[in-house]
């Protein structure tokens, strides 16, 4: 080939037109956390309690749980599915860890193992029925979301079960002065950004999400991709479960039933795309974030909860409007 | 309304698209009765020009004449009412409706209480169909027709609607020569009572045989529009490309191996009916035939991808079993579909990844995909291929379709391939990539890989293979010598009249 016309990146480009560059490719998460940065100012002006370091250790512990639901659902909607059922399967979680750890707190890790491996069974459960039956995600985790649900219900104990007290410190305590919900935050952000990135798996769930024929058809098994990719998602479901057992400390599934439309918004909001293939769990942080703080900003105003539920409404659309194809 | 005035003068017209100068001062008439072929490679502009007489978009400089006054559309909607009407390769037809309610759409008559007078819309459409000579039956829903009758229906609704400018985008892609033949016969009644045609057509010898004029688009300029009378199927082609033929297909030199890499013995599936043949490394092995007569069939089984009901497959010697994709690849067998945008690319995603996408267990170890190998990989192959991209993130959406196609090439390069498959490998690319497309091809035949190709633009088979197989409706028919048959040779076999000769 003689014409030779394709520059690769190069190591020497000046800094500013890589940094323009990264911010042209990350556009959604550039858009998202400068959204964040006037909703965290706003909220400073509306309220002098915002940034005190009680209200915002406060904020981490309300959003670690949507953070780590949210990545889940971030995976199923790149991978061109979704998750409806993710609150009814924290609430099973939730049931099935008091169960176990009421009566018996030293069964800690065999409680904390159940919640995990409860996520990623009904994870693998809805990848393989949408693969296996060729259903609708959507029609999946839904009939998925009703049955978990009333699982849980049958499975709850009358008066619900609770979480010992010392289960819930490793998760809403702090280490070294840093609140631990922080660490969650934070670490998972990181390391389901490197599973996405620099895996195998998480370069598979990209491509099946954005054309799986053409993904079949080099060679990959795409329904092997899909089913890991919902058991990835109900793995960071389990995680939420745990989390949010731990900070609940009550066995009870009516408490996470909002979990899959604010997880949905989030990942929405963070510049993931409905229809797969793109998306980035940087931007769905972000849209956790900014649903903990304006349920937060809104507490602390004395607003109630029932506006939260219309803005959070108004919310999910505006999101949607803001990256509609042009 | 002066007579003297042809119906339609398209006057210096001007269309640039963001990145593209789509039209270019284009200027040409046509007259009323008049069969007008409009050609041109992809992208020479055609498209953009019907899309102007269709209203869909608005010249940006230029004017288009109707019956001697200029004519400004506004939508798809005014350009009807002026008796403009476009029929699309993709039909505008209502599946579940009937023939009548889809030719009379939008102008049902009425009985006195408003609400639709069925009786009288069945004469109508019926009236409306014999007045074409065709037997269609109005009452029965579209999706029962061929596709054939579906051109034709959509030909009667444009008539239903008066038309008196009617453009025909590709109308005879899917239809057989028995079809052809009925659709030109309607044609030239068409415009024997007036109405005029532009006809776009790749088949250069329908152009000829059913065209009175034919203008010639080549990077959104004019280069021609001349009377067919006289004129030669090699002068379009040149006008068209710019080229003389010989100077687009490289020289076939490099020797071809004796020791079969391919055989397929027997090869029967739903499509395909006892399919025998043989190729030898160093070859390109064509396939020709109408649309949908099983070459499109041969090649996805060959990759894995159809259900094999007998016959048998042998890979260097060794008999396979190919039943997916992954078996075809791990005998080093790669596809290019057809469609690269639905099978051929992640369009959303970048060229690294696309190019790295069924190289990725090669580039990691233990799952985790080592990032600097993979780069300099896709940048090395990008650059071998002469993909031309801005940077390797681009999305491929982006790209040229030839830098599209270039991209689906180079993702199978990287493990060294001993038998590509080619499925119409430069449709819609304009002539430059077709010409690195084909290099490209006879590079890897001469490096020593197997290719098979399949296209339905027999110049580009006659150009590059070694042998040609035709097919006609399920079988291989016939075998041609790809330096010395004609295409007249090609499209006689193809059309099915030699069924009983082959062995």
């Amino acid at each position: 080939m003689t014409s030779i016309t394709a520059r690769p990146t190069l190591p020497t480009r000046s800094r500013n037109v890589r940094l323009w560059r990264f911010l042209r490719q990350n556009q959604n998460v550039a858009i998202i956390w400068s959204v964040l940065l006037v909703i965290v100012i706003i909220s400073t002006l509306l309220s002098d309690r915002f940034i005190t370091s009680r209200n915002l250790i406060n904020l981490t512990r309300q959003s670690a749980a949507l953070v780590l639901a949210g990545i889940g659902q971030t995976f199923v909607l790149i991978a061109a599915g979704i998750d409806l059922s993710i609150g009814s399967t924290i609430g099973l979680i939730v049931v099935i860890m008091a169960a176990i750890m009421k009566p018996t707190p030293e069964l800690m890790i065999l409680g904390t193992l159940a919640g995990l491996g409860i996520g990623m069974l009904v994870g693998a459960a809805n990848g393989l029925a949408v693969t296996r039956l060729n259903l609708s995600p959507f029609m999946v985790t839904l009939a998925m979301l009703s049955f978990i649900f009333g699982l849980a219900l049958q499975l709850k104990q009358n008066p619900p079960g609770t979480i010992p007290a010392e289960y819930s410190q490793y998760f809403t305590g702090d280490v070294a002065g840093v609140p631990i919900p922080l660490i969650i935050i934070i670490v998972s952000t990181v390391l389901a950004s490197l599973f996405l990135r620099y895996t195998v798996l998480g370069r598979h769930i990209f491509a099946v999400g954005s054309n799986e024929s053409a993904t079949r058809l080099s060679g990959m098994r795409t329904d092997r991709i899909k089913v890991l990719a919902y058991t990835a998602a109900g793995f960071m479901t389990g995680l939420a479960g745990i989390y949010w057992a731990a900070r609940s400390r009550a066995g009870d599934p009516l408490t996470s039933e909002n979990f899959a439309f604010d997880s949905i918004t989030a990942v929405v909001l963070g510049g993931t795309r409905l229809s797969g293939g793109a998306g980035s769990v940087w931007g769905t942080l972000a849209g956790a974030l900014i649903i903990g703080i304006l349920n937060n900003i809104m507490n602390l105003r004395g607003v109630p909860s029932n506006y939260q539920y219309i803005l959070k409404g108004l919310l999910l659309v505006i999101a949607v409007m803001l990256y509609r194809k042009k | 309304m002066t007579p003297e005035h042809p119906l339609l003068e398209i006057d210096n017209i001007t269309k640039s698209f963001p990145g593209v100068q789509a039209l270019r001062g284009v200027s040409f008439s046509v007259q009323r009765g008049e069969i007008h072929a409009l050609v041109g490679e992809n992208g020479a502009g055609k498209s953009t020009l019907m899309k102007i007489l269709a209203g869909v978009h608005a010249p940006d400089s230029g004017r288009l004449l109707w019956k001697g006054t200029p004519l400004v559309l506004d939508g798809t909607a005014d350009a009807q009412k002026h008796g403009i009407r476009i029929i699309y390769q993709e039909f505008n037809l209502l599946p579940d409706l009937t023939v009548a309610e889809n030719i009379l759409l939008n102008q049902e008559p009425r009985t006195r209480f408003g609400t639709i007078a069925w009786g009288r819309m069945m004469d109508r459409a019926r009236e409306l169909l014999t007045r074409l000579e065709v037997q269609i039956d109005p009452a029965v829903p579209v999706s029962a027709l061929t596709i054939a009758q579906q051109q034709i229906v959509e030909i009667v609704k444009a008539l239903a609607g008066e038309a008196e400018l009617l453009i025909m985008d590709e109308p005879t892609a899917a239809l057989n020569p028995t079809e052809v033949a009925h659709l030109f016969k309607v044609i030239r009644g068409l415009a024997a009572r007036g109405t005029a045609i532009i006809f776009i057509s790749h088949r250069l010898d329908e152009v000829l045989h059913i065209g009175q004029r034919v203008s010639v688009l080549k990077d959104g300029q004019l280069v021609a529009s001349q009377p067919c009378d006289g004129l030669s199927k090699q002068e379009i082609i040149r006008q068209m490309v710019g080229r003389d033929l010989a100077d687009i297909f490289p020289t076939r030199s490099h020797a071809i191996a004796n020791v079969p890499l391919l055989e397929v013995r027997g090869l029967t599936t739903d499509m395909l009916h006892d399919v025998s043949f043989t190729l030898y490394p160093g070859e390109i092995l064509g396939f020709a035939g109408l649309e949908g007569q099983g070459q499109r069939e041969v090649a996805r089984a060959l990759f894995g991808l159809g259900t094999i009901r007998s016959g048998d497959i042998l890979v260097g010697g060794k008999p396979v079993r190919l039943n997916c994709p992954q078996v075809a690849i791990r005998e080093g067998i790669v596809f290019i579909s057809e469609d690269r945008k639905s099978e051929g690319l992640a369009l959303r995603l970048g060229v690294r990844e696309n190019i790295a996408l069924p190289n990725l267990t090669r580039f990691s170890r233990l799952g985790w995909v080592r990032g600097r190998t993979e780069t300099q990989t896709v940048a090395q192959q990008v650059r071998n291929i002469g993909v031309k991209t801005p940077n390797l993130e681009q999305p491929v959406r982006l790209l040229s379709g030839g830098n599209q196609q270039k991209t689906v090439v180079a993702k199978w390069l990287i493990e060294q391939p001993r038998l590509l498959i080619f499925a119409e490998p430069t449709r819609g690319i304009d002539i430059g990539a077709k010409m690195e497309i084909y290099r490209l091809m006879s590079e890897l035949a001469a490096g020593g890989a197997g290719i098979v190709m399949i296209s339905s633009e027999l110049l580009e088979l006659l150009g590059l293979c070694s042998r040609i197989l035709v097919m006609y409706a399920g079988r291989t028919c016939a075998e041609v010598d790809g330096t010395s048959a004609t295409e007249e040779r090609i499209m006689f076999a193809a059309t099915g009249n030699e069924m009983e000769t082959h062995p």
